[in-house]
């Protein structure tokens, strides 16, 4: 009599509690999962396995191989070291050629127009203050030379100009002028190298130079914050950031703050005695974080101070014109990495220190003159759509373009633009008003002499001709300086290579 | 630059001071009609290994091999590389080596102190040329204006029926032509690398993971610390070979770079074979290897050997181990020098070796 | 070393990763701690003022984590259990209990459901 159970029904059974199960040696026993269809019994016979191994418990088949032995490596490097090899900024190779006859940029080579096209050495002096104030970046290619030393193009004898103009050594009318700029320009235009020599230039002029080196360091939630009590909305105060900012300085200006006297009173800095100096101002700030903004507000009065207050006129001198620059300032143009405490982000421009540099752009902010240089970025860079428009804006006005015209770029309906940041670029009613500098391509006779720095430290080996150059100049999309170092840097063509010579199989 | 046979020459003897290198574009407007060359500058600063095209490794030679040549010889290699398309009528292009060449050309014209004291005839010879003199007894003015002012002279219809020969012979030789055909560039020429060779292969043995831009990184590093760090020391026992003595090395990083692979670059592998010996045992027998094969082994060792260096970064491991290897400390030459050792006990298996297809 | 709800953490660790070695307390909640009493994100343990740990400690003492929050899930699976529901008998059975396949891909309920599940 044929079974009632199909095959496919026993197959079908799960062997779920012990009682219920036949013997195993009554039927044959089934292992197969249960959607399987086939006895086992018709199953081929299992076959050897050489290398795939099935695994553990409901895993596939894997292909085991064998490891790579790893090298032990004693340990892994200290804290610190990697970064510290990251940041590292070396300023000369000593197997590069020294040139000669390169001068060096001083009072009167920043304004030669001669000199046009030429690289001039920074000079020694300035070096440890430019590093002070962190004036170079770790990829900009210094390693490679001599000495750093610095193109002349024609944005950096125009702003040589400048520095002699606002220092009041040409004609007296432009002295204590404010410049105020912003600084753009495609990836590799040299933005930050323009700082570097507006830092230079601010250092040979004995201007005092407050420098911010990346703009990102303020909002990306490294340095601790608090709120400020009272404030509303509330803003937030970056002790540690500003202790820095101090440090900078008195380490940049030391000459010049050591030598100039406080010429007012200063409520809440109990250390301060009326001869003291402004370095001994700022030192209160580094000292102790907590007092830092208060020093560096009482310091920024003092920057300024035209006269003195009175009973304190005896030591007081006339102030310097100062030098601000800021690199990356699309970073203080969104909200912070900081949060508030209900969770909601912080704008950067509730961070009072940057809301004191942003400041600056409005109005009569430096009292004795100076020069306030604001460079974006192009690495690491946040896009803020109201920045650009902002920038689009200041360009139409520099254009020509009326504000109520129709031509007036105007941010996109429903875009939702940061009114912060545009009101930042409304027109100015001072007479010093912001304006954009576009940074370009060197011309080709600059690019000329750019190249033949490289030649001339032995570390390009072609003869720089016309043709030569204009060729590379058109491969750095017309100029672009930082394309035009990698073209000079690199090394297409070895010299006629040696073979390997049988000589060692004598040995 | 005409050919010194041509046309013009008997008139031009005449004047005392020709541009050697650089042409004039008068000068060869007739002689050259169909060309015309934007003016370039003489590269009086060759360097040795600044050449453009890259030579075939195999045929390659040191740079000292070859002596420099005489002012004639090196003139003309000057011209021809100024100057690398021929005449019309097939002609190389440049001054006759048998003939040598008129001193004033050559040397005069380059040293001023020579220039004063020549002799007199020459000196004569020269002021001749510069003096005013009328025009119409004038030979041939150099400015192409006055040029179309003496087509009606006789001796000019007669360079005008030759110029027309000589461009008529052009014709035949090429029919259909009314110009040389171009030279075609070989295929060599058309794929111009970006890298060196040996460098391309260095940085292709760094990637891991297929990462290339991360490997291109780290060889630019390791050139960078090859270019910046101080000139290696060699060890007598371990030269490097060839190529300019060590204080100039780390100006050329990728010639440095070569040096210390190829030093360090076996000449074979030794290969186990097994089964001619009998009773299963492998015999030990060298297979030599091409240019490409024994830098590949080299980079290998080298790169193994820098593993165990104790820098953070793969690039600073490589770039030490490269140092080391320059001023003969490393193990690498060590692991060469073993591989030789068993090549040349090998020599004895080659007759047993099957010979390969 | 600094000590915060009872456990010391070395000085040099994140405050954020610190706590969120609390059972209970994950990347959200820590982030939300750090705002509240406006610590910046990347501040090390270290760093902290006196009054900034002692507020922490307050808070997360106030907070409903490690054992209580632990006793209370497994009370909660007890009470699936008991109550003879789908889920306690996924629960005790070590399958999915949110209605994923089996077929594949059950290594973690096989290794976490259990009679007293692990946590």
């Amino acid at each position: 009599m044929a079974s009632a159970w199909c095959w496919s029904c026993l197959s079908r059974l799960r062997p779920t509690t012990r009682a219920f199960a036949p013997t195993p040696a009554a039927t044959p026993r089934i292992t197969s999962a249960p959607f399987h269809s086939t006895a086992v019994q018709y199953a081929n016979p299992v076959k050897k396995k050489s290398t795939l191994v099935a695994n553990k418990y409901r895993q596939g088949q894997i292909l085991k191989r064998k490891k790579k032995t790893k090298t032990e490596r004693a340990r892994p490097p200290a804290v610190g070291e990697r970064k510290a090899l990251r940041k590292r900024i070396v300023l000369s190779n000593p197997n590069a050629l020294e040139i000669e006859g390169m001068k060096d940029l001083s009072p009167e080579t920043m304004v030669d127009a001669r000199l046009r096209g030429t690289v001039v050495g920074l000079p020694v002096a300035t070096l440890d203050r430019l590093r002070a104030v962190q004036a170079f970046k770790p990829k900009q290619g210094w390693p490679i030379f001599r000495r750093p030393g610095t193109v002349l193009r024609r944005d950096t004898l125009e702003m040589g100009r400048l520095f002699e103009k606002i220092s009041g050594d040409g004609d007296a009318l432009e002295k204590g002028k404010v410049v105020k700029k912003i600084i753009t320009g495609s990836k590799g235009s040299g933005k930050t190298v323009h700082l570097l020599q507006a830092m230079t230039m601010g250092f040979l002029k004995n201007w005092i130079v407050i420098t911010v080196p990346d703009a990102r360091d303020l909002v990306c939630g490294d340095t601790a914050y608090s709120p400020i009590e009272g404030s509303k909305p509330t803003q937030y105060d970056q002790p540690n950031a500003v202790s820095a900012l101090l440090t900078r300085t008195v380490e940049a200006n030391r000459e010049v703050l050591s030598s100039l006297k406080v010429s007012q009173k200063h409520a809440g800095l109990p250390g301060l005695k009326p001869t003291s100096t402004l370095e001994d101002l700022a030192k209160l700030g580094f000292q102790d974080a907590a007092l830092s903004w208060k020093v560096f507000q009482a310091l920024w009065a003092e920057f300024n101070a035209t006269a003195a207050a009175p009973g304190m006129e005896k030591n007081f001198e006339a102030r310097p014109p100062m030098l601000v620059a800021v690199d990356g300032l699309a970073h203080w143009m969104t909200e912070s990495a900081y949060k508030a405490s209900d969770f909601t982000p912080v704008h950067a421009h509730d961070l009072i220190f940057v809301q004191h540099f942003l400041s600056l752009l409005k109005g009569q902010s430096l009292k004795n003159g100076g020069m306030l240089l604001y460079a974006t970025s192009t690495s690491n860079n946040p896009s803020s759509y109201s920045l650009e428009v902002g920038l689009n804006q200041l360009a139409a006005r520099q254009a020509g373009i009326a504000p109520d015209s129709e031509e007036y770029p105007q941010p996109e309906n429903y875009s939702k633009p940061d009114s912060r940041v545009l009101d930042i670029f409304k027109p100015d009613t001072a007479k010093d008003g912001l304006e954009l500098q576009t940074l370009g391509g060197l011309t080709r006779d600059e690019a000329r002499g750019f190249l033949e720095y490289f030649a001339q430290s032995g570390l390009l080996r072609e003869s720089v001709n016309e043709e030569w150059v204009g060729e590379k100049w058109t491969l750095s999309g017309g100029g672009i300086i930082g394309e035009l170092e990698k073209l000079g840097r690199h090394v297409r063509t070895a010299a006629p290579q040696p073979v390997a010579q049988p000589v060692a199989a004598a040995n | 630059m005409p050919p010194r046979l041509n046309l013009f020459s008997a008139n031009k003897a005449v004047l005392a001071l020709r541009q050697p290198t650089v042409p004039s574009v008068a000068s060869r407007s007739i002689a050259l009609p169909l060309r015309f060359r934007a003016e370039q500058t003489t590269p009086a600063q060759k360097r040795w290994n600044s050449s453009k095209k890259e030579p075939n490794p195999d045929e390659q030679m040191f740079p000292t091999q070859d002596q420099l040549p005489d002012v004639s010889e090196e003139a003309a290699e000057i011209d021809r590389i100024m100057n690398k398309e021929k005449s019309c009528d097939g002609q190389p292009a440049h001054p006759e080596l048998e003939q040598g060449t008129p001193v004033e050309e050559q040397i005069l014209q380059r040293d001023e102190e020579a220039m004063k004291h020549m002799p007199k005839v020459m000196q004569q010879q020269l002021k001749k040329t510069k003096g005013t003199r009328s025009f119409s007894t004038s030979t041939r003015s150099n400015q192409p204006g006055v040029e179309d002012s003496l087509q009606a002279d006789a001796s000019a219809a007669l360079l005008a029926d030759m110029i027309q020969q000589v461009n008529s012979q052009a014709l035949e030789r090429n029919p259909g032509l009314k110009f040389d055909a171009p030279e075609i560039p070989t295929k060599t020429m058309n794929f111009r690398k970006r890298y060196d060779s040996l460098q391309e292969q260095f940085t292709k043995m760094l990637m891991q993971d297929g990462k290339l831009a991360r490997a291109q990184n780290n060889m630019s590093i390791i050139l960078d610390h090859l270019r910046t760090s101080s000139a290696p020391n060699p060890n007598p026992r371990r030269p490097l070979i060839g190529g300019p003595p060590a204080p100039q090395l780390p100006l050329d990083p990728v010639l440095y770079l070569t040096l210390i692979v190829d030093s360090v670059a076996p000449l074979f592998r030794i290969r186990q074979v097994k089964g001619i010996a009998g009773g299963g045992t492998a015999v030990q027998i060298p297979h030599p290897l091409n240019l490409r094969q024994r830098r590949r082994a080299a980079i290998k060792w080298i790169i193994d050997a820098s593993d165990k260096r104790r820098d953070a970064q793969l690039a600073h491991r490589v770039a030490n181990e490269l140092v080391s290897v320059a001023e003969g400390r490393s193990g690498v030459w060590d692991r060469r020098d073993g591989q030789h050792k068993m090549g040349i006990s090998g020599r004895a298996n080659l007759g047993l070796a099957p010979r390969r297809r | 070393m600094v000590f915060i709800l009872g456990v010391n953490f070395p000085e040099r660790n994140l405050l954020k990763k610190s706590l969120e070695s609390f059972f209970g307390v994950g990347g959200n909640t820590s982030s939300r701690l750090l705002a509240r009493f406006n610590i910046h994100p990347t501040c090390r343990v270290g760093e902290l003022a006196n009054k900034q740990v002692l507020d922490l400690t307050a808070v997360l003492s106030d907070m409903k984590i490690e054992n209580d929050l632990r006793r209370e899930v497994l009370n909660d699976i007890k009470r699936l259990k008991e109550t003879g529901t789908y889920r306690g008998r996924r629960h005790a059975l070590g399958l999915p209990v949110r209605g994923q396949r089996t077929r594949t891909q059950i290594k973690t309920p096989v290794r976490l459901n259990r009679m007293e599940r692990r946590l």
